[in-house]
C-alpha cells in the first residue's frame, strides 16, 4: 500500500469516527474529571512543588547529587529494597510451584495460610515479629537452650529484622501472580520434556521456568514497587536505625516541613517507578501481567 | 516531631491503660469539685452570653484527651460564657502549614511543643500570644513565648531496669557500656537526647545552651552500637518492660506505668531530666481571633490544670497550682518545685533557631 | 527381542484397576493401535509404556531390556501428547531441536537432525515461528517432528488428531501412515476412533475395563470378531442369540424366539444345548422383496429410515429380537421406504459371526 493511500484511509476512518469518539468521551467524562482532581492536580502540584519550595529552580534536585544524608538514605533504600524483592521471589517461587504441584486439599490449607496475614494490620505483624525475634525471644531461647549458640542472635533492631518483617508482608503480593502463571503453564509440556529426554531438573530449567518467568517479572514488579514505599515495619522492626525514603519524606512534610525536599523526593520516587514500569513493558506484557485483557 | 507526639502519646497511655484509676479519679474530683453542678447552674447565663461570643476550636490528638480536656478546660471555660469545641484530629506542623497557606484556617488554638515553634517559626503561619489576655505570671516565665505559650509540663527522664542495674545509674552511667553491659534505648529525636548526652559528658546545667551539637553526637556515636530509638511513646515502655533494654530515655509519663506495671522493676528519676513545656499555639488568621486568647487565659486556672495532672500525668504550667496539687501528686508532678529543681528546662530559643537542621543531622547520624 | 513386549501389566487407582494384567508386544515397524472407548484404560497404558505412570505388578521390555522401573526420560521413545505439548516459549526450530539439546549433541549436528525432520514434515519454511502462530495441522507436524528427531526405539500418539476437523483428520491419517513407512519405527496410536483403527493399522488392540480384550488386524476384527464387545465396537452389529438344536455339515442350526437360524461355522460347531450369539453386520442383512428368500428370515417393521447418499440405514423392529440395524446400498435398491410397513429381513447362514456374550 501507498503511503498516500493508506494516510486517505485513515482519514476516511477518522471523519465516519469522529461522533463515535465524541460519545465515547462524554461517557468516561466523569470518570476522567475525578481522575484529575483527585489525582492529577495534586500529583501535579507535588511536581510544582519540588521545583518552586523554598525557591524556583531545580535547587531541590540537586540535593540528589550533593546531600550525604540523602544519598545515605537512598542507598540504604535500594539495598533493603534489592534484598526483600530478591529473597522473596524465591521464597514465593518456592511457595508457588509447591502450590501448584499440590492436591486441591492441601492447597486449600496453603492458600489460607499465605492470605490470612493479608488482613492482619501490619502493626499487628510487626509486633508477632517483635515476640519471635527479640533477644529473649522464641527463636534466640529455642536456639540458646538446645545449645546452637550461646549469645543471642541479633535478628531485630537492624536491617536483618527490617527484612524479615518486609519478606513476610511480600510473600502473598509475590506468591499470587507467580502462582496465576504456573498454574497456567500445561503440565503435558513437562512431561513432553521429560518423554524427550530431559532429566527433572532439565525439564525444570529449560520448560517450567521460561514458561513461569512472566509472572516472576510481575511479581517482582510488584514487591519491588510496594517495598520501595515501606514505612511501618521498617520503623518498627529497625530500631530506629534503619530509615528508607517513605519515613525520609514524611519527616520531610510533616515534622521539619521542607516540602521541597519532601516533594522533590516523592517526584523521584515516581518518576523513577514510572521509568521502571515503562522499560519492563517493553519486556513483557503488563497489562496482561496485572489480570487485564 | 517534637511534642505533638507528647500530646498524641498521652492520649495513647490512657487508651492503653483503659478504665485506670486516674480517670475515675477525674470523674470523682470533678464531682467532688462541684465543678459539674456549678457548670449546671451557669449553663442558662453561659449559653447567652455564646451567642455573642466566638466558637473556639481546640485541637489536641483526641481519645482520652477529649473527656479529660472537657473536663478541665471547656467545662470552666463555658462556666464563664465562652465555648471551646474540641477537634481530636491532631495538629502537626504540617497540618498546620497546609491550613494557614492555603487561607483556610479551622482551627484556634493548638495543644503543640517547643520544636513546632521552630519548624513554623520561619514560615510566619503564628498568631503572637495576647499577653494582655493571656497572664504572664500564671505560667513559668521561661515558656512564655512571642509565638505560644505553655499549657503544661512534661519531663524526659532516664529510666532503668533495677534486675540488671541494682544502683540508681547517673547518666554517665548510660553512656559507659562497660559498667552497665546492655542496650539502652533513645527517642528518635533530637529534642532532650542532646542536652542529656552533654550533661553526661560533662557539661555543666547552666552552661547547656547553646547546645554543642557536635560533642553531643559525638557522645552518642560511642554507644550507637548498643542504641535503639523508639518513635511511639508505647515502643519506650514495651521495650523497657519485655527487657530489650537496660536503660532508656522516655516521658514521665510512660516511666509512671512502668514503675505501676513491672512492679517497680523498672524506676526513673527526674534527676538530669528536661523539663518541657506544652505549648499552645494560635493559627494565623483564626477563626475566633481574641477569643481564643480568652479560652487560653481561661484554661490558666489550676484547678483544670490538677485535673490534667490527676488524668493524664501532665503537669501543671501555672506555679500557683502546685501548692494546690495533693501529696500523692506531687512526687510523680514534673513542674514540682522539688523535681523541677533538679531537672534542665528546654531552651525555645535554641529550638527555634537550630531544631530542624539539628533534627534532620540526627535522623542522618543514627540511621546507617 | 526387537520391540516392546508387555507382560502382566496392572496399575491400580484404590480400587479400580485402570490397567488390569495386560499383555501385548509390538514388532520393530508394526503399527499399532490401542482402541478403545473412554475409561478403557488405554491412554494409562500408554502412559506406563511412556514411563509416567509407574506398574504395581508386571514388566516391561524394549529390545530385551527392561524398562519398567526407568524414568521417562531414559526410556528413548518419541511420544506426541493429546494437544501436542509444544513449548509455547521456543520456536518450531528450537521445538524440534529440544531432544537433541538435552542430549548434548552438538549445534551441526542440531542443525542438520532438524533441517531433516522439518523436511520430512514439511515444514521446513516455518523453523521461525512459535507454535501459537501455527494451524493446528502445522503443530502436530511438529510435535511429530520433535518427536522423531531424536531417533526413537518407539513412537507413541495419544489421539494426536482428535482436536483436528474432520477433513483434516484424513489428510493426516495419509500422511501419519505415509511416515509410518517411511522412517520404519514401531508405532503404538491410542485412540477411540475405530475409523481410524481400521484404516491405519497394522493391528489393533481393543481394550475395555482395563483388559485387551482381543487385538489382530483390522480385517481379524472386523470380519470375524470373538466377542460381542469388539463385534458391536467395531462397525455396528446386529445380534441374534439362542441355542443348539442340531448340527449340519460345516455349520449348525439354532433356535431363538421360537425362528429357526442356520448358521456356518469354520471350526467345530458348539454341543447341542449350547447357549449361541451371532453377530450381523448391518450391510449382510437384505431386505426380501415379495417372493425372495433367504437361509434365514426375520419379519418386522420400519420404525425409522436415513437416506445417506450411497446407501439407505433403516431400522426394523424385529419384536422378540429387538431393533435391528440394516443398510441397504441405494443403487440396487428401488426401496420406497414408510415408517410402519411390514418387511421381511434375510441373510445367509455365511454372514453371521459367532460370538462370545459377555
Amino acid at each position: 500500500m501507498s503511503v498516500h493511500a493508506s494516510a486517505r484511509e485513515r482519514r476516511a476512518g477518522l471523519s465516519l469516527l469522529a461522533g463515535t469518539h465524541t460519545r465515547y468521551w462524554l461517557l468516561i467524562a466523569p470518570a476522567l474529571f475525578m481522575l484529575c482532581v483527585f489525582y492529577i492536580y495534586p500529583i501535579g502540584r507535588v511536581l510544582w512543588m519540588s521545583v518552586t519550595v523554598p525557591a524556583p529552580g531545580l535547587g531541590n534536585y540537586e540535593l540528589l547529587a550533593t546531600s550525604a544524608s540523602i544519598h545515605k538514605m537512598l542507598l540504604t533504600t535500594a539495598r533493603i529494597t534489592m534484598v526483600t524483592t530478591v529473597v522473596t521471589l524465591i521464597l514465593a517461587y518456592i511457595l508457588a510451584y509447591t502450590l501448584v504441584h499440590s492436591s486441591p486439599r492441601t492447597q486449600r490449607w496453603m492458600f489460607l495460610g499465605i492470605l490470612i496475614p493479608l488482613w492482619i494490620s501490619v502493626l499487628v505483624r510487626a509486633f508477632a515479629w517483635f515476640v519471635l525475634l527479640r533477644r529473649d525471644g522464641l527463636i534466640n531461647s529455642v536456639l540458646m537452650s538446645s545449645g546452637i549458640i550461646d549469645t543471642p542472635l541479633s535478628l531485630i533492631w537492624n536491617e536483618t529484622g527490617v527484612m524479615i518483617g518486609m519478606i513476610h508482608y511480600m510473600l502473598p503480593l509475590g506468591v499470587l501472580p507467580i502462582y496465576a502463571n504456573m498454574r497456567d503453564i500445561d503440565q503435558r509440556c513437562i512431561a513432553a520434556a521429560r518423554g524427550l529426554g530431559a532429566k527433572r531438573f532439565e525439564a525444570f530449567r529449560r520448560v517450567f521456568l521460561p514458561l513461569s518467568l512472566p509472572g516472576v517479572v510481575g511479581a517482582g514488579i510488584l514487591v519491588f514497587i510496594f517495598s520501595l514505599g515501606f514505612f511501618v515495619t521498617p520503623a518498627l522492626l529497625g530500631g530506629g536505625k534503619t530509615l528508607m525514603i517513605a519515613e525520609y519524606i514524611k519527616v520531610q512534610i510533616l515534622e521539619v516541613v521542607r516540602w521541597g525536599l519532601g516533594t522533590m523526593l516523592a517526584a523521584t520516587l515516581l518518576l523513577l517507578i514510572g521509568g521502571l514500569l515503562a522499560a519492563l513493558s517493553r519486556l513483557v506484557n503488563l497489562r496482561k501481567l496485572f489480570g487485564a485483557g | 516531631m517534637d511534642k505533638h507526639d507528647f500530646a498524641e502519646d498521652c492520649v495513647n497511655l490512657a487508651i492503653e491503660r483503659g478504665a485506670d484509676p486516674s480517670r475515675r479519679d477525674l470523674i470523682r474530683n470533678a464531682l467532688a469539685m462541684g465543678i459539674a453542678p456549678a457548670a449546671l447552674t451557669l449553663a442558662g447565663n453561659g449559653a447567652a452570653l455564646a451567642q455573642a461570643r466566638k466558637e473556639v476550636v481546640l485541637v489536641n490528638f483526641g481519645g482520652v484527651a477529649m473527656p479529660a480536656f472537657e473536663e478541665a478546660f471547656v467545662k470552666p471555660f463555658a462556666a464563664e460564657g465562652g465555648k471551646i469545641v474540641l477537634d481530636g484530629s491532631g495538629a502537626l506542623s504540617g497540618k498546620i502549614l497546609t491550613m494557614v497557606r492555603s487561607k483556610n484556617v479551622t482551627w484556634d488554638i493548638c495543644d503543640s511543643g517547643v520544636t513546632s515553634l521552630g519548624e513554623l517559626g520561619p514560615h510566619d503561619v503564628l498568631e503572637d500570644i495576647d499577653y494582655s489576655i493571656v497572664d504572664k505570671s500564671k505560667v513559668f516565665p521561661e515558656f512564655a513565648y512571642e509565638k505560644g505559650v505553655v499549657n503544661y509540663m512534661f519531663s524526659t527522664v532516664m529510666a532503668w531496669d533495677t534486675s540488671k542495674i541494682k544502683t540508681e545509674p547517673t547518666l554517665a552511667d548510660f553512656f559507659d557500656t562497660k559498667k552497665y553491659p546492655g542496650r539502652r534505648m533513645m527517642r528518635k529525636n533530637s529534642q532532650a537526647m542532646l542536652e542529656m548526652a552533654l550533661l553526661a559528658d560533662g557539661v555543666p546545667k547552666d552552661k547547656l545552651y547553646p547546645l554543642d551539637v557536635k560533642r553531643a553526637f559525638a557522645k552518642i556515636a560511642t554507644i550507637k552500637k548498643d542504641l535503639l530509638f523508639w518513635s511511639s511513646g508505647s515502643d519506650s515502655q514495651s521495650l523497657l518492660r519485655d527487657g530489650e533494654c537496660v536503660m532508656g530515655m522516655l516521658w514521665h509519663t510512660r516511666a509512671n506505668v512502668l514503675i505501676e506495671e513491672t512492679g517497680g522493676r523498672i524506676q526513673y528519676t527526674f534527676k538530669d531530666g528536661l523539663l518541657q513545656p506544652g505549648i499552645w499555639v494560635v493559627p494565623k488568621g483564626n477563626p475566633a481571633g481574641k477569643e481564643a486568647m480568652r479560652a487560653i487565659a481561661s484554661m490558666q486556672k489550676p484547678e483544670g490544670q490538677i485535673r490534667l495532672l490527676a488524668a493524664m500525668g501532665n503537669g501543671p504550667a501555672n506555679p500557683l497550682a502546685n501548692a494546690q496539687v495533693p501529696a500523692e501528686l506531687a512526687a510523680r508532678n514534673p513542674s514540682s518545685p522539688q523535681n523541677a529543681a533538679v531537672q534542665v528546662k528546654v531552651n525555645a530559643e535554641w529550638y527555634t533557631a537550630n531544631h530542624t537542621k539539628t533534627y534532620q543531622e540526627f535522623l542522618d547520624l543514627i540511621s546507617s | 527381542m526387537a520391540g516392546l513386549e508387555i507382560s502382566n501389566v496392572t496399575k491400580k487407582y484404590a480400587n479400580f484397576r485402570a490397567v488390569d494384567d495386560v499383555s501385548i508386544s509390538i514388532k520393530r515397524g508394526e503399527f499399532l493401535t490401542l482402541l478403545g472407548p473412554s475409561g478403557s484404560g488405554k491412554t494409562t497404558l500408554l502412559m506406563m509404556i511412556a514411563g509416567f505412570v509407574q506398574a504395581d505388578r508386571g514388566d516391561l521390555t524394549l529390545n530385551g531390556q527392561t524398562i519398567t522401573h526407568l524414568p521417562p526420560e531414559a526410556r528413548n521413545l518419541g511420544m506426541v501428547f493429546q494437544g501436542y505439548a509444544l513449548f509455547p516459549h521456543l520456536s518450531v526450530f528450537d521445538n524440534v531441536a529440544f531432544p537433541l539439546k538435552v542430549r548434548k549433541q552438538s549445534r551441526e549436528e542440531i542443525a542438520t537432525k532438524v533441517r531433516a525432520a522439518l523436511d520430512l514434515v514439511q515444514l521446513t519454511a516455518l523453523a521461525d515461528r512459535l507454535p501459537r502462530q501455527l494451524s493446528g495441522g502445522q503443530q502436530q507436524r511438529v510435535a511429530l517432528a520433535r518427536a522423531l528427531v531424536f531417533q526413537p526405539h518407539l513412537l507413541l500418539l495419544d489421539e494426536p488428531l482428535s482436536a483436528l476437523d474432520k477433513k483434516l483428520r484424513a489428510e493426516l491419517q495419509d500422511e501419519l501412515k505415509r511416515l509410518h513407512r517411511k522412517v520404519g519405527l514401531g508405532f503404538i496410536y491410542v485412540t477411540h476412533d475405530q475409523e481410524e483403527a481400521l484404516s491405519m493399522s497394522d493391528r489393533i488392540a481393543v481394550m475395555r475395563s482395563g483388559k485387551i480384550v482381543e487385538h489382530g488386524t483390522p480385517t481379524d476384527l472386523y470380519e470375524r470378531p470373538n466377542t460381542a464387545f469388539v463385534a458391536d465396537f467395531i462397525g455396528k452389529s446386529n445380534f441374534v442369540s439362542g441355542s443348539v438344536v442340531e448340527h449340519r455339515d460345516g455349520g449348525f442350526v439354532f433356535s431363538g424366539g421360537g425362528v429357526r437360524f442356520v448358521q456356518r461355522t469354520k471350526g467345530p460347531a458348539p454341543a447341542i444345548g449350547a447357549g449361541v450369539s451371532i453377530a450381523l453386520r448391518p450391510e449382510k442383512i437384505g431386505v426380501l422383496r415379495s417372493g425372495e428368500t433367504a437361509e434365514n428370515e426375520l419379519a418386522g417393521t420400519l420404525t425409522e429410515w436415513n437416506y445417506l447418499g450411497s446407501e439407505f440405514r433403516l431400522v426394523v423392529d424385529a419384536g422378540p429380537f429387538g431393533s435391528f440395524s440394516v443398510s441397504v446400498p441405494t443403487w440396487q435398491s428401488d426401496l420406497a421406504p414408510e415408517i410402519g410397513a411390514a418387511m421381511k429381513l434375510g441373510w445367509s447362514a455365511a454372514a453371521g459371526m459367532v460370538v462370545a456374550q459377555d
